[in-house]
């Protein structure tokens, strides 16, 4: 009965332990986390099988029944989400055990604690039925995410102050617009709250509060033209940060939108207009990404523009306002998100044998970490769309959306992307294929590294090639029967 | 760039004041907010928790969740402050340092030499940019730090009759240790709650609340149900609310107060902990 929040407690609490076993035993402080994330994993799976076969799944924090206390809601499709945080956070976790053990020195369990605590805060985004406990939630996760990116030598400090305040913008925002709602209807429970909009008067404020928290959001989640924190937070952190947070921050600002419209704002309450301002935004953000994408020499701060670019599928996928491609939105995270941590642990675990991610550093890697290589190419043609991989998929199902309702422009869109993709990562394979490594060139595999990599890209074909089971069974009874 | 900036910003505000016009009226008994949550913390929480301080039921118990987790960001806050600014410990700044002769006051100035080796009672470490002993201002601080110590507490405690609560009580308290380092130095501050006795106490804060949570779990209860209480020391349900309520309280006023002083010492010591200010 306690599966729901059995998934976030064990993080919580490592993070505790973690500063605790920090000052008294340090050798602890490692394995800490990793059992902490293991143990979350576990519960997640667990309430992943408990909700596909029981539906729906509510805890009362508290005991307190909504609206006066606040609920955790998990249906197939945040089940479906969780598992995917706890389980790439493990991922990245267990790949970079040298980096997080050497090179925080003393910092370790302040680092250990932060990256535990910024899981649990994004699984709790997903998680959470009340607005207000979702702005407290997405305080803990950006506020240790901005310290995890942070760390690191040279600029890093300085782009993650500039994704505090931008982030810190974003997040004010949505508080603002959830004060709004408060004052209109009296409630801040989701589905309290979806009730009492249905029958609220449809009003300027109200327009205006569900522009302002949308708007928050997008600041959040890195749209065009608000992406500026996040190439510079992502390309200059530690490799530990960038491949935790670059998976799941992006991602699960986008679940939150879509959770608020398809299950607590009713249609009549969106502003006419902000459906085709998503639009344009979102396309121009898949423009925009993929042209500054190309123009990168840093690998890293070329992945982070595919990215922005990403974010553009995904808000473009929701607002088209049609069945087929509200699926390909949300298929997408979870596609995304899988081949941004395929990709970013390959560079991680690349970075570290040859300093600098530039195109020149990457010669003859083929020959001197071919297992890396082979997870990286995956990961790479998925970020294309090449079938069988899962994001050929979910690109799949947002083109047929975009067809279907006539959005032509974001589908040249979705295909030119496609195109950048494919010479931006050819250009990376011939280099590491043709071209020699250098002499003093000494690459090192080891087995506890790619085994995570391995893990997250035979996955990116497993999911694939189940995509199918994956819309009936976790998206296609989240969205509502209205929408066709 | 600065005009359109400006421009932006009259533009934004504009737009949120002409939002702003179908709101209730300031104080409207007919207003969502006032009929709606409101009418049952006020008819209920009193019955249901014993606590008359009504926002502090809603945050300690009903809301008890949020309140843990505004902790966490405290203590999340303190972790970052530590993770971004402390220095490694074997990087010595500013590569000056002074040692008074206790017997005689001379003071002597030593390069690269953090720590006088071992337990030195002949030299003690003063600051670089060391100012000299008042006696007035040290003795005055000294005989209120108690005071504003124990009207810490005190807030820390009467939060469920009056305003006040962990949060409150945990700035006071802080705010003590921050009197005694700009009265005294910081050495002195840090010598009373060194940096493992700061750190192990926002952990411990946080856990205690965590704790109470997880007791409800133990007896059956969900998560945080503070209800498990009820029957330890022969308390009726709603006392057992109201003591979750001061448990949760101390833990916050714990985690509040360390992480404070963390974040006090590591900014005005430019990340060294040793000297500043």
């Amino acid at each position: 009965m306690h599966d729901v929040v059995l998934t976030i407690l064990p993080l919580l609490f490592g993070s505790f332990l973690a500063i605790l076993a920090g000052w008294t035993r340090s050798a602890l402080v490692y394995p800490l986390g990793v059992v902490a994330l293991a143990l979350s994993t576990g519960f997640c799976v667990k309430l992943l099988l408990g909700v596909l076969s029981t539906g729906t799944a509510t805890y009362l924090l508290g005991g307190w029944s909504p609206p006066w206390g606040i609920v955790f809601v998990i249906d197939t499709f945040s089940a479906g989400m969780m598992l995917l945080i706890s389980g790439s956070a493990l991922l990245t976790y267990l790949a970079f055990r040298a980096e997080i053990i050497e090179g925080f020195a003393e910092k370790t369990a302040a680092f250990v604690a932060l990256l535990l605590l910024t899981v649990a805060g994004h699984m709790g985004i997903v998680a959470t039925g009340d607005l207000f406990n979702l702005y407290v939630l997405i305080e803990v996760a950006a506020l240790s995410g901005y310290a995890l990116l942070g760390y690191g030598s040279g600029r890093a400090p300085l782009a993650s102050l500039n994704y505090l305040c931008v982030g810190s913008v974003g997040a004010s925002l949505y508080l603002l617009g959830v004060g709004y709602l408060y004052i209109l209807t009296g409630t801040l429970n989701m589905a309290d709250l979806a009730q009492i909009m249905l029958a609220a008067p449809v009003t300027a404020s109200l327009h205006g509060a569900v522009a302002v928290i949308l708007f928050g959001l997008w600041v959040k989640m890195a749209l065009f033209p608000f992406h500026g924190w996040l190439p510079g937070a992502y390309a200059m952190s530690s490799p530990v940060a960038a491949a935790l947070l670059a998976p799941l921050t992006t991602k699960v600002m986008v679940y939150v939108v879509i959770r608020l419209l398809i299950g607590v704002i009713p249609g009549a309450a969106i502003p006419e207009a902000l459906p085709d301002v998503a639009m344009l935004l979102g396309t121009a953000a898949i423009f925009a990404g993929s042209l500054m994408a190309y123009r990168q020499i840093d690998q890293r701060r070329m992945i982070a523009y595919i990215l922005v670019a990403e974010v553009g599928y995904m808000v473009g996928g929701m607002f088209i306002g049609n069945r087929t491609a509200m699926t390909g939105a949300m298929l997408h995270i979870f596609a995304d998100a899988l081949m941004t941590l395929t990709l970013f642990l390959a560079l991680g675990s690349i970075a570290r044998q040859r300093g600098e991610m530039v195109l020149a550093n990457m010669r003859g890697l083929f020959r001197t970490m071919p297992f890396t290589m082979a997870a990286f190419v995956l990961g790479a043609m998925s970020m294309i769309g090449v079938p069988p991989l899962f994001g050929f998929f979910s690109k799949w199902y947002l083109l047929s959306g975009a067809l279907e309702s006539g959005q032509y422009l974001f589908m040249v869109g979705l295909l030119v992307s496609s195109l950048v993709n494919v010479v931006l990562f050819f250009r990376i394979f011939e280099t590491a294929f043709f071209d020699e490594p250098g002499e003093s060139v000494r690459d090192i595999e080891h087995w506890s590294r790619v085994t995570p990599l391995a893990v997250a890209a035979v996955l990116l074909i497993v999911a694939g090639l189940s995509s199918g089971l994956i819309v009936d069974r976790l998206i296609a009874g989240i969205i509502p029967a209205s929408l066709i | 760039m600065k005009k359109t900036a400006l421009l932006a910003v009259i533009l934004t505000g504009a737009l949120l004041i002409l939002s702003m016009e179908n709101f209730p009226s300031w104080g409207d008994v007919q207003s969502p907010a006032s009929l709606h949550l409101s009418r049952h913390f006020i008819e209920k929480s009193y019955e249901q928790t014993l606590t008359p301080n009504l926002v502090t039921a809603v945050l300690g118990d009903y809301r008890g969740f949020d309140t843990m987790l505004e902790t966490v960001v405290v203590f999340t806050a303190a972790l970052a402050c530590f993770l971004v600014i402390r220095l490694p410990r074997d990087v010595c700044t500013p590569g000056l340092f002074y040692y008074r002769h206790t017997r005689t006051g001379l003071v002597v100035r030593k390069h690269d030499a953090c720590e006088l080796p071992g337990e030195n009672p002949t030299f003690e470490r003063v600051d670089s940019d060391w100012p000299p002993h008042d006696v007035v201002v040290v003795s005055t601080c000294r005989m209120v730090i108690p005071f504003i110590q124990l009207f810490g507490l005190y807030v820390v405690a009467h939060g469920h009759y009056s305003p006040g609560g962990g949060f409150q009580g945990g700035v006071i308290f802080a705010a003590s240790y921050v009197l005694l380092a700009v009265s005294h130095d910081l050495r002195t501050l840090v010598h009373r709650l060194n940096e493992r006795v700061t750190h192990l106490l926002s952990a411990a804060g946080v856990l205690l609340f965590f704790g109470v949570g997880l007791f409800g779990m133990a007896m059956g209860l969900n998560f945080l149900d503070y209800g498990a209480l009820e029957g330890v020391l022969g308390m009726s349900l709603a006392s057992g609310h109201s003591l979750g309520i001061l448990l949760v309280e101390i833990g916050v006023g714990m985690t509040v107060t360390a992480a404070l002083v963390i974040i006090f010492k590591l900014l005005s010591s430019r990340g060294t902990v040793t000297e500043g200010l």
